[in-house]
């Protein structure tokens, strides 16, 4: 693998490192399996991209684009905790309307923004390698993002939260409200995958209406990989897990596809993906019950 | 101070499988009371408790606690007020987090929970101090998780969530009913000092006659989603445990004879 095709990989493993935070939040944290990623994911590089082509401010197109998938999120907690729709079931509704709702904004499949400016340009052309500078500007954003939710989650609003999700009966007899609690983390979660999906456009130069297929399943990827690997306690390094579960599988997913010896093709990666995930989520229950015998 | 007022829970309305859990109940607790619920299966003590905690909600009747009624309250909203205290270990606590993390949880029961360090440097000093009163050890395992710990340890951990908040009431649902007979015996003994050292108005649910008699300073018998026997001071002491096994005898009998007559 070349040095370019290596840095390539640590680049989109770390976009979608964000997409590996916001399921941790909704499947580890609430313990809400939520497939409105895979339609939120794209939806933020919509947004993104038709307001960057429109002259909009990057930082502001990135900033809508957050905006808009946290509420395809909310959506999505309504349709379960309001009107009692099962988890799984709610946020398939909202990714399926999503695929529409993403045509309409873009007008078309597809929408490439090469030649506009971005979050990244005032980076570029300062001597350093683009293909450096676009993982270096991911990973300051990522460790960022990584702390403001470390201190989030260990406030009193983020403790009632993991409650929430890991005790529920126990949190309402605690005072705490878990359909309010349901609501922002569930917004917050989509939120940092929509932002995934605006920096995906940013750094690739453009924004697909497909690019959502299988998000799901990249995210738990990134957090199972993370969590097997890196057998941490504390909260920041859990996170720190998912992040460096996202890059650790983009680069063995590209050494994979890239080594002849295997012999797979590009289209083989959701295959891939898929036998990955599963994997890693028999091992561990196969181990204990080895253990428990 | 709670107040039940005309009191009815039904399970199942309109339906084949439709059960009075509660049918009419009027009590009045005053403040600083320790009553032991007693009855057999079905007699609707934790469905009472469960109204009075905010999880069932009443088919009519009210509930008042400290003069303020909370029948329409959700769990939530009333647990400034109410502190509780589950039968299964497990279910008080999230064994995912830490000790320290649990304790924040119930620190900040009935306040707003904002945006602040859950784990302040003086709300350690508390915790540590409340759970070394405990003298189990458990000061020095804070940032354990509390799923490694024994049903009990988690009880007795319970015990001190229950009164990290400011509240007036306590609900024990069958508190010790899940623990060996030493930890019980630490737990019942917990109870006891815990409600006198805050001054709790306190409901506790048990099976077990000797501790209904033992603590608490009120027995209140249910059957059928009635009260039965409601017994304190001179009368309650003069009381045995073969007393009260006799009433609840006759209680269950008295039923056995009216199925009797149905059928012949």
């Amino acid at each position: 693998m070349s040095s370019i095709a290596f840095f390539g990989a640590v680049e989109i493993g770390l976009v979608y490192a964000f997409v590996g935070l916001g399921v941790f939040l909704s499947f580890r944290i609430l313990d809400f399996p939520d497939l409105t990623v895979d339609g939120s994911f794209p939806l933020g590089a919509a947004v993104c991209a038709v307001m960057i082509l429109a002259g909009v401010d990057p930082w502001l197109a990135t900033a809508a684009a957050i905006l808009a998938a946290a509420s395809a999120g909310l959506v999505t907690a309504v349709l379960n905790v309001r009107f009692h729709i099962l988890h799984l079931l709610a946020s398939i509704l909202t990714m399926i309307a999503l695929f529409s709702i993403n045509l309409r904004v873009m007008g078309r499949p597809n929408v490439a923004i090469l030649n506009s400016d971005t979050v990244l340009t005032p980076f570029l052309s300062h001597g350093v390698p683009d293909y450096l500078v676009r993982p270096l500007f991911l990973l300051v954003l990522i460790l960022v993002t990584v702390a403001l939710l470390a201190w989030f989650l260990a406030t009193d609003f983020g403790l009632a939260m993991r409650a929430t999700g890991a005790n529920p009966r126990m949190a309402r007899a605690q005072g705490i409200s878990t359909d309010r609690y349901i609501y922002v983390g569930m917004a917050v979660s989509n939120g940092l995958v929509g932002l995934g999906g605006a920096l995906f456009a940013q750094t690739n130069g453009f924004a697909d209406v497909t690019s959502g297929v299988g998000t799901i399943v990249v995210g738990l990827a990134a957090v199972i990989i993370g969590e097997t690997l890196l057998r941490f306690r504390g909260m920041a390094f859990i996170l720190i897990g998912c992040v460096v579960g996202s890059i650790i599988y983009r680069v063995a997913i590209q050494f994979a596809l890239t080594s002849d010896v295997i012999g797979l093709k590009p289209s083989d990666l959701n295959l891939a993906t898929a036998v990955l995930v599963a994997l890693a989520l028999i091992l561990p229950r196969l181990h204990k019950g080895r253990a428990s015998t | 101070m709670i107040r039940a007022e005309g009191l009815v829970i039904t399970f199942g309305k309109g339906t084949p499988l439709e059960k009075r859990a509660i049918d009419g109940i009027d009590i009045a607790v005053e403040p600083g009371e320790f009553v032991s619920l007693i009855g057999s299966n079905g007699a609707g003590k934790s469905t009472l408790l469960s109204a009075i905690a905010g999880d069932v909600a009443p088919s009519a009747g009210r509930i008042i606690i400290d003069d303020v009624d909370v029948t329409r309250q959700s769990t939530a909203r009333r647990s400034g007020k109410v502190a509780r205290v589950f039968q299964d270990p497990l279910a008080g606590s999230c064994g995912q987090l830490t000790i320290e993390e649990n304790l924040a949880i119930a620190a900040a029961r009935g306040s707003f929970r904002g945006i602040g360090s859950a784990l302040s440097a003086s709300r350690r000093a508390v915790f540590e101090e409340r759970v070394a009163a405990l003298g189990l050890g458990l000061e020095t395992r804070l940032q354990d998780r509390m799923g490694l710990l024994s049903g009990g340890q988690r009880q007795a951990l319970a015990l001190v969530m229950a009164t990290l908040a400011n509240s007036s009431v306590l609900l024990l649902d069958e508190h010790t009913a899940a623990l060996d007979p030493g930890m019980a015996e630490f737990v019942v003994k917990l109870t006891r000092s815990v409600v006198a050292e805050f001054k709790l108005t306190t409901l506790m649910v048990t099976h077990s006659m000797r501790q209904a008699l033992d603590l608490g300073t009120r027995t209140i018998m249910l059957h059928e989603g009635k009260v039965v026997l409601d017994v304190s001071g001179d009368r309650r002491a003069g009381l045995s445990v073969e007393d009260l096994v006799e009433m609840f005898r006759q209680q269950r009998g008295e039923t056995l004879d009216d199925d009797a007559l149905l059928i012949g």
